[in-house]
């Protein structure tokens, strides 16, 4: 057999490997297509429990919802604060 | 024999030929129309929406961000009994089944339905088990905090397009920022219309909106709503503002004005109660406008707090018109650091008179007024200042004591904060940073807008106005111990040519501490009812929101 014709048999080969490896490998992606379809409904149904839980949590912790609580169970605001300051001590006074 | 070959050969070629020539039509002349039907059919473009940005107060917590809700749509081929189907749906959500039912045709694929839904109606609507209804979920505004800040915020409704968009306050102001940026991708599908991984180009990828921080602190914010709001009904007020500003960098720390609106239901309320109050409206300030006249004729050496008032014995006669004092109480030769204690209207007539229009205007546009104040909230509205020659002797007594000249409250309060400020005016603004969707945040630097008083002057002006806390009509509402600065404003409102012989609008402007103040505050009552004047309406309200703010920033009595 010449060496032409050896390379030329080589070269035919590779494309048809090359070929049955893209049919292959194509083929097998296109079926991930369901696979990605049920990780985006994953991914959707923990992004909307997140989001669900935060609104949760702020409505929660909002001020508004604190301060009516804390109305509830009997919480009142302190009149007239006591403040301490330097002032001299009698026994030094006097 | 000898001509089965060649006729065979003939027949080939020319088959051979018609496959080449068809294909060339195919994959050279139709080939870019036939490429845009193979697409249209295995591919669909998606819109990407951008979740809108978040806001969030100087704390970190989201006073407005977003929420799941959804768009109840049906498939009037999917639905078996239309009456049915819709008699069981508006026993979960309120619906007009009437309109419904007659746009249920057989000829459409996709009728919206209701939107806004929540997800527990969502639920209800799930376990009935109805064919042909569906769900397309969206985020909507939610706002944790209820309607705190409502007129500051603003609200999302739909433009032209029935996309979202931001209207008023915050929401319009930095509407494109918060928006985002739409992105758009292509899927590609098999026969079966299932998603074919490798295929799927983004041609425009979007931006999610950016999150805006403001200097809104929400607890004082919540203080003076609660207070406003208690002041009102206590002095039988159609309405009333409180801004609380941060004077050394302009920055708002609470702006509250009622009556307000709910954002989530803004559909609900007059289109009127969407004006934020203490930047679109405009009102004649009276007495919270002396400190501004005064400190511009104590910077321009017009006169010393030692200047007496030669006019002040009795009303003053301007240009045919008489001006009076607020009690009719008139001081003999009284002083500029008594002008201001007792109000009087002709100290301050005889100070703007001295001072004249020129350097009036001069002053007057130097702090700010007659001018938008520039902060970054919708719909600021402002009142031009006469021109030079429309000022007749008369109005420039009146300007004296804040008659015949309107001003915003927002206009007022940044003017009066260079008093706060050792005479530097800064840009009052509500947004401290911004986050960008990658978690970048740029923070927003305080700017300097003006200086129109020297550091000297504003000293001068702050010890006036303390004497007039302690001194003055509104000592018996102080708060002992603390050095305050502050000028109460009994201010009475033009109608159709005159003054409201009965109606005032009622305010307290003033910062503590006085020698390094931590705020600044102005406080409106509009028309209150159980007392016309600000000593005894707007005055405590000041000192009651002054003195739990003082507590809240844990600042000692000085006194």
């Amino acid at each position: 057999m010449k060496k032409s014709s050896i390379t030329l048999l080589i070269f035919i080969g590779t494309i048809l490997i090359l070929s049955v490896v893209q049919g292959g490998v194509s083929n097998k992606l296109s079926t991930k297509g369901i696979l990605v379809g049920k990780i985006e409904e994953e991914i959707n149904y923990y992004k909307t429990q997140n989001t669900i839980l935060s609104e949760e949590f702020l409505s929660r912790s909002s001020l508004t919802n604190l301060a009516s609580k804390a109305s509830e169970l009997g919480f009142a605001k302190v009149g007239q604060p006591f403040i301490l300051n330097s002032s001299t001590p009698l026994a030094v006074r006097q | 024999m000898s001509f089965r070959y060649p006729f065979l050969f003939i027949v080939i070629t020319i088959l051979f030929l018609s496959i080449v020539g068809r294909l060339f039509y195919w994959q050279v002349v139709k080939a870019e129309m036939l490429s845009e039907m193979a697409f249209l059919q295995h591919s669909g473009v998606i819109r990407v929406t951008p979740v809108r940005g978040e806001i969030k107060t100087s704390d970190g917590f989201p006073i407005v961000t977003n929420k799941i809700s959804y768009l109840v749509f049906a498939n009037p081929r999917e639905i078996k009994n239309k009456n049915q189907t819709l008699n069981k749906l508006s026993s979960v959500i309120e619906i007009d089944t009437a309109s419904v039912s007659a746009s249920l045709t057989k000829e459409r694929l996709w009728v919206p339905i209701k939107s806004g839904v929540g997800i527990d109606v969502k639920k209800e609507i799930e376990k009935i088990n109805l064919s042909g209804i569906g769900f397309e979920q969206h985020f909507t505004r939610f706002y944790p905090e209820a309607s705190m800040a409502a007129s500051m915020l603003g609200f999302v409704g739909k433009d032209d397009d029935g996309k979202d968009k931001g209207y008023f306050g915050l929401e319009g102001y930095y509407d494109r920022l918060l928006r985002g940026k739409d992105g758009y991708s292509v899927e590609i599908h098999d026969a079966l219309g299932r998603p074919i991984l490798s295929k799927r180009n983004t041609v425009s990828s979007g931006v999610d909106g950016s999150n805006i921080v403001l200097s809104l602190d929400r607890s004082i914010q919540f203080l003076a709503e609660e207070k406003i709001k208690h002041a009102i009904e206590k002095y039988g007020a159609a309405g009333g503002a409180i801004g609380i500003m941060e004077p050394q960098t302009g920055s708002i720390i609470a702006m509250a004005s009622f009556p307000s609106f709910d954002q989530a239901a803004y559909q609900e309320y007059e289109e009127d109660l969407y004006k934020n109050y203490f930047i679109a409206n405009t009102y004649e300030p009276g007495s919270t406008l002396k400190p501004i006249i005064m400190a511009s004729a104590l910077d321009s050496e017009t006169v010393s707090p030692q200047t007496k008032c030669p006019i002040c014995q009795g009303p003053v006669l301007v240009s045919e018109y008489e001006l009076h004092t607020w009690n009719d109480k008139y001081y003999k030769n009284t002083n500029m650091i008594d002008v201001i204690k007792h109000s009087d209207n002709t100290g301050m007539a005889f100070v703007a008179l001295k001072l004249g229009a020129d350097k009036i205007i001069y002053y007057l546009d130097k702090f700010g007024i007659g001018r938008l104040t520039d902060i970054d909230l919708q719909g600021e509205a402002f009142a031009k200042l006469k021109p030079r020659n429309s000022w007749y002797e008369v109005d420039l007594a009146t300007t004296g004591f804040g008659q015949g000249i309107s001003v915003t409250p927002i206009e007022l309060l940044n003017a009066f904060s260079a008093i706060a400020n050792k005479g530097t005016m800064m840009q009052s603004r509500v947004v401290s940073a911004i986050e960008s969707p990658t978690g970048e945040v740029v923070k927003i630097p305080a700017k300097i807008r003006e200086k129109p008083i020297s550091e000297r002057t504003a000293k001068v002006m702050t010890e006036m106005l303390v004497n007039a806390v302690d001194k003055g009509e509104a000592q018996w509402a102080r708060v002992k111990g603390y050095r305050i600065a502050g000028k109460t404003g009994t201010a009475s409102i033009p109608v159709a040519g005159h003054y409201d012989p009965t109606n005032t609008i009622a305010s307290f402007i003033g910062f503590a501490p006085a020698d390094n103040p931590k705020f600044v505050m102005l406080v409106i009552l509009d028309k209150p009812t159980t007392s016309i004047y600000a000593a005894e309406t707007a005055a405590p309200v000041f000192f009651d929101i002054a003195r739990d703010l003082l507590i809240y920033y844990g600042i000692p009595p000085s006194e």
